[in-house]
Formats: C-alpha cells, sequence, structure tokens
C-alpha cells in the first residue's frame, strides 16, 4: 500500500514518541487495520531511565488522553463509571514493541490481527502521564509542560526498547509544534513562522537534566540553565 | 490504451461526480438572482478543491494515510475529536441534503411525494454501500451524472448575449436590486458548495481503496485538473442558463424543478427527461459519497478496518456507521423539513468546517517523513497559503452573513 519512498523504518534511528509514533494506524502483517497507538507503555528503570515498551490502545487509553480540560475530564470520569463492575476497565490493549516490523506512516506488525488485542494489566507508566506532567524551574516557578518526547531505539536481552533520550519542553500542548521542530525549515512558509513563533519559548532538555520525576505528583524540575535550542537537538 | 480509457475514465466521472445537489441548488439561486455576477467565486472555488484534492490525494498515493488519519496523527486525540464532531455534522447535513435531492429528482418523474419516496431512496443508497464495488459505484453514477452537460447545451440554444454574460463575470458587480450583504451571502454559499469537505474525505479515501501508490500520481492529478475544472463549467451552465430565463422574469428558485425548467425552457421534454437523469445521478452519486465520507473518517478516527475494499464483515465497525447514519438521514427527512433548506445550510456550514481538515492536509503535504520526495512544490505551496488566507475568511464570515441576511432573503 506504501510506496518506496516511505519504505524507511523510523524504527531504526532516532524518533520523536508524539510526532512519528503517537496516534499512527497500526496495520497487521496482511495489510488489514487493526487499531490506533493510543497511547505508549513507559518504564522506568532503577537507574532512572525510561524506556517505551509497549503500544497501548483501546479506550482505556484513549479516553485518559481526552481529559486534558474541563471537558475531557468529565468525560473521563463517565467513562469510569459506566465501568465500574468491570475490573478491567481501566486495562488498554497492550501490543509489545517486539511483534512491531516496520514504522513509517503506519504501524506495521508482524502477526496477523486475529487475537493481536489483549489485556495484560498495567506494567508501567503511560506516555500519557509523563505529557500531562507541569515542568518546574528549580524554585517551583512553573515553565511549561512536555511537548514530545526523544526516543532512541538501543537492542536489550528481550529485544529492542525504545529509550527516553530527552524532552521537548514548552508552553501549548503536546503536538502541537506540528512537526516544525524537527523540520525547521518545511513549509509552507506561512504556517512554519507562525508555528515557530507561537513556540519561541520552547526547548530541548536532555533527560539526566530531568530531576525529581514525581508520577504521583504530576510534576518534574528542569533548569532552564540546562535547556537547549531545539535546532541543536 | 487501457491507461488512457483509465485517466479518460477517471475524468468523466470526476465531471459527472462534481456536481451534488449543493452546486445544483446553489448556482441556480444564485444565477437567478445575481447573473453570472459571482461566476468568478465558482472559479475561485474550483481552483480551491482543484488544489486541496490534489494535496490530499498525493498524500493518500504516497503515505496510505486518508484524511482523518492525518488530522488525528498530526492535531492529537483532542483537536481531532473537535474535528471529527464537526466535520461530520457538517457531512452528515450534506448527505441528508442529497437523500432529499434524490427524492426531490424522483417526486419530478413519478408526482409521489417526495417523503414518501425517502425511505425508498435511503434504502437503495444503503445497498450500494453495502453490496456494491467501489469502482462501479463511482463509475456508474459518475457517467450518468454526465447528462448534467444538457444545461451546457440548453444555454447555447437559449441563444444569450455572450458579451455581456462574460462581462458580468469579469467585474465586481450586483444586480441593483440585491444588497451587497446578500451579495457576499451568497459568494460564500457559492463557495460552500463548490469546496465541501466530503468531497476531500471521499477522494482521499477512495484513492486508498482503489490502492494508488506514487505511480498513480499523474492519473490522480488528470482527474483534478481537468474533471473538476470541467465540473466548474457544469456549475456555470447552471447558473447561466438560470439567469437568462429567471433573470428577467425577477423571480427566485425554491424548487429542484425551477432548476430544471431552463432545460425544458431550451430542449422541451427530451431535454428535461435528460436533466432529470443527471440530477438522480449526481445526487444519489453524491449520497453514497457523503454516506461513505461519514463512514470513512469516523472509521479512521479510531483506527478500526474501514473501505469497501474488504469484505462488510471484516469491517464491521465501519458498516454500522454507514448503516447508522443512512437511519439518521432518513429520520430527519421524514420530519418534513425542506431539503432544499437542508441544503442551502449544508453549504454555509461546509465553508464554517472547511480550515479544520485543510491545515493538517498542507502542513503534512510538506512533511518529508510522509511524502518523501513528493512534498508540496513552490507552487503548491503558493496556491496552499493563498487559499489557507481564503477558506480562513469564508469560515469566518459565513456564520455572521448568514444572520445579518437572514439565509439571504
Amino acid at each position: 500500500m506504501t510506496s518506496d519512498m516511505t519504505r524507511q523504518n523510523r524504527l531504526t534511528g532516532t524518533l520523536d514518541a508524539v510526532l512519528h509514533l503517537l496516534d499512527r494506524q497500526v496495520v497487521d502483517v496482511h495489510g488489514r487495520l487493526v487499531c490506533k497507538v493510543d497511547d505508549l507503555e513507559l518504564v522506568q528503570t532503577e537507574s532512572g531511565d525510561l524506556g517505551v515498551t509497549a503500544l497501548l490502545s483501546g479506550p482505556a487509553a484513549l479516553v485518559p488522553r481526552l481529559a486534558d480540560g474541563r471537558l475531557g475530564r468529565r468525560l473521563h470520569d463517565h467513562w469510569r463509571r459506566l465501568g465500574e463492575p468491570h475490573l478491567d476497565h481501566d486495562d488498554p490493549y497492550r501490543i509489545d514493541l517486539a511483534l512491531v516490523a516496520h514504522l513509517g506512516s503506519g504501524v506495521e506488525l508482524t502477526v496477523p490481527r486475529e487475537g493481536v488485542l489483549v489485556r495484560q494489566g498495567q506494567r508501567g507508566h503511560r506516555l500519557n502521564d509523563l505529557l500531562q506532567m507541569t515542568v518546574q524551574g528549580p524554585d517551583g516557578v512553573p515553565v511549561g509542560r512536555v511537548l514530545d518526547v526523544r526516543l532512541e531505539p538501543r537492542p536489550q536481552a528481550n529485544g529492542e526498547v525504545l529509550w527516553v533520550t530527552g524532552l521537548v519542553i514548552g508552553r501549548g500542548r503536546p503536538g502541537s509544534y506540528l512537526g516544525y521542530d524537527r523540520r525547521p525549515d518545511m513549509g509552507p512558509w506561512l504556517v512554519a513562522r507562525i508555528v515557530r513563533f507561537l513556540h519561541r519559548h520552547s526547548s530541548y532538555v536532555a533527560l539526566e537534566h530531568v530531576q525529581d520525576l514525581s508520577w504521583s505528583g504530576g510534576v518534574m524540575r528542569v533548569d532552564p540553565g540546562r535547556m537547549e535550542t531545539l535546532e541543536r537537538a | 490504451m487501457k491507461k488512457v480509457f483509465a485517466v479518460a475514465l477517471g475524468i468523466l466521472t470526476a465531471i459527472g461526480g462534481f456536481v451534488d445537489i449543493g452546486d445544483l441548488v446553489t448556482n441556480a439561486q444564485v444565477g437567478a438572482r445575481f447573473g453570472l455576477s459571482l461566476g468568478w467565486v465558482v472559479i475561485l472555488g474550483v481552483l480551491g478543491i482543484c488544489v486541496f484534492a490534489e494535496m490530499s490525494g498525493r498524500v493518500a498515493a504516497v503515505s496510505g494515510r486518508a484524511t482523518f488519519d492525518i488530522v488525528r496523527e498530526r492535531l492529537g486525540p483532542r483537536m481531532g475529536m473537535a474535528n471529527l464532531l464537526a466535520s461530520m455534522a457538517v457531512t452528515l447535513l450534506t448527505f441528508v441534503a442529497e437523500i432529499g435531492g434524490v427524492a426531490l429528482a424522483l417526486q419530478l418523474v413519478t408526482s409521489v411525494s417526495y417523503v414518501l419516496l425517502v425511505p425508498f431512496v435511503a434504502f437503495i443508497v444503503w445497498l450500494i454501500l453495502w453490496r456494491a464495488r467501489f469502482s462501479v459505484m463511482e463509475n456508474v453514477l459518475g457517467l450518468f451524472g454526465l447528462s448534467l452537460i444538457v444545461f451546457a447545451v440548453a444555454l447555447w440554444q437559449l441563444g444569450p448575449d455572450w458579451g455581456e454574460l462574460l462581462h458580468r463575470m469579469a467585474v465586481v458587480d450586483k444586480p441593483g436590486d440585491e444588497q451587497w450583504r446578500t451579495w457576499a451571502y451568497y459568494a460564500v454559499a457559492l463557495f460552500g458548495a463548490a469546496m465541501t469537505p466530503y468531497e476531500v474525505f471521499f477522494f482521499s479515501s477512495g484513492g486508498v481503496e482503489e490502492r494508488w501508490t506514487a505511480k498513480d500520481i499523474t492519473t490522480m492529478r488528470a482527474n483534478v485538473f481537468i474533471g473538476f475544472p470541467l465540473g466548474g463549467v457544469l456549475s456555470l451552465a447552471i447558473a447561466g442558463s438560470t439567469a437568462v430565463v429567471f433573470g428577467p422574469l425577477d423571480a427566485g428558485v425554491d424548487t429542484l424543478g425551477q432548476v430544471g425548467l431552463p432545460v425544458a425552457v431550451a430542449l422541451g421534454k427530451i431535454g428535461l427527461a435528460i436533466a432529470l437523469v443527471g440530477f438522480v445521478a449526481a445526487t444519489l452519486g453524491a449520497a453514497c459519497e457523503t454516506g461513505l465520507s461519514v463512514g470513512y473518517s469516523i472509521s479512521q478516527y479510531h483506527g478500526w478496518q474501514w473501505g469497501k475494499y474488504v469484505r462488510p464483515d471484516v469491517a464491521a465497525r465501519f458498516h454500522l456507521v454507514l448503516a447508522l447514519v443512512t437511519i439518521v438521514a432518513t429520520c430527519v427527512l421524514l420530519t418534513t423539513v425542506d431539503p432544499i433548506l437542508v441544503t442551502e445550510a449544508s453549504v454555509v456550514f461546509s465553508a464554517v468546517a472547511l480550515p479544520l481538515t485543510y491545515l493538517p492536509i498542507l502542513i503534512v503535504a510538506n512533511d518529508e517523513d510522509y511524502m518523501g520526495g513528493h512534498v508540496n512544490g513552490r507552487l503548491a505551496n503558493t496556491l496552499g497559503t493563498v487559499y489557507l488566507g481564503v477558506i480562513v475568511a469564508a469560515a469566518a464570515a459565513a456564520i455572521p452573513l448568514m444572520v445579518v441576511t437572514r439565509m439571504g432573503s
């Protein structure tokens, strides 16, 4: 279905979680459509490294992502109440990263779609938890939120894992950079200028400079002196 | 030779498929009240839909992703959902108008009240959506839609003062008895009729259905850049022939029968019969396209299997959406709401909803991740940026104009 031009596999180099992976179409080995990448599973090691280990899908992954604002939170609460009797209502479908063959304009799996959507219990955090966090300076003053997460594939004993190398931090919402952070020269000129103007305060910070990452508190601390301009990232 | 045939068939289908109930009604209304003094809007709108459809067709051909995949990938689930709700509300309104249009056209033939015909028409539409092969549906209805060429023949037979007619198109002016704000309202309505969002949802999803690749870009461009402008000529012929017949009478167009009247005046019964075939084919074709567009878009947002290239049981949720929207449209029409009024509303709201899907497509058509070497060139980006301005201006002006002119009355 896709042409040779886009056959290059994104998973072989660095990529951005929101820009290149989130909300993409998942396609099975026969080209049939399976689901969307509604969220990503993030696992934190004892040393503080963060890695993407699986794709999450289904309402249990999508609805919490809509809860970014009052209307969305009400929808989320309502959806949770609707499924109260179900123990696994909050548990999304999990597709292990090892099943992904190729990442282009869609996510191609190595298996047919039959039985691929399985609830496997909560194993780690979600990318959405990270995207909802407030980023504070050392003095506790908010400096923005996480707009995107830069990833790098590194082989692991049990297959490939996408490790987080750094965060794009700024004002606005995740994905609102529309790809102009990665390709500042991308056209059309006027749209590029407007988007880059709106994001003139956005910057990049390597993961090792992120301190006090608190999943329960929903905050992290970043020293503004450690922030780099995006073009160099 | 086979290739030439395929390209010719695509172009003919594009011409026949371009005109729908919105174009029929709006062009006739504008022709009767304003002559061809708003003809430039049709040209502006046709060029706009060419720019938009070419970009979305190219994105679909190269990346295999249709419009609402792109919308969600670029705008995220929240904005994507808001976009989906707005776009689907407008497309559903258009779907209602198209089914009503088929029923009105059949009423002209059978003299049976259109309300009684609506369930029958809706059933036929659902049957086509469920059973008919995509290419058969598109080609048969598109080719029958070509009968609307009878409007061009009628205009020629009416023998207007061509110099006067074309002069009106070239200057910014209006008839003395109309106000400028009414003129502006109908300009936005005509623009919305030419650039209806469903055309792009359908065009890009249809590209995926027909498994376009980068090799098909040339064929796709031939369809867009020859077929759509010739469809625009049909729109102008409808406006022109209505202007010649209704202009001196100082009468407006309120029914589908009056849209066909200039053909009856110029060519008699045979001409009217051909026009009626064109009405039925054009509105039935557009009904199928709008219905499918709702199914395509909702499925693409959620990642469900969609499309007529797989068996219905593989794309069960897609077909469930198609069945549900057909039932909803039937229920709306059975309230005896005037389909012409629904059409008028649908073209104006089309203009409102257009920027929502235009911007993501414009950005992704520039993104090498999706497009490789097929990103927008300088011309596509210049036109794309100019139209971004035009589309945003039309969207912003539409509802205020609708209120102050009381829908153009």
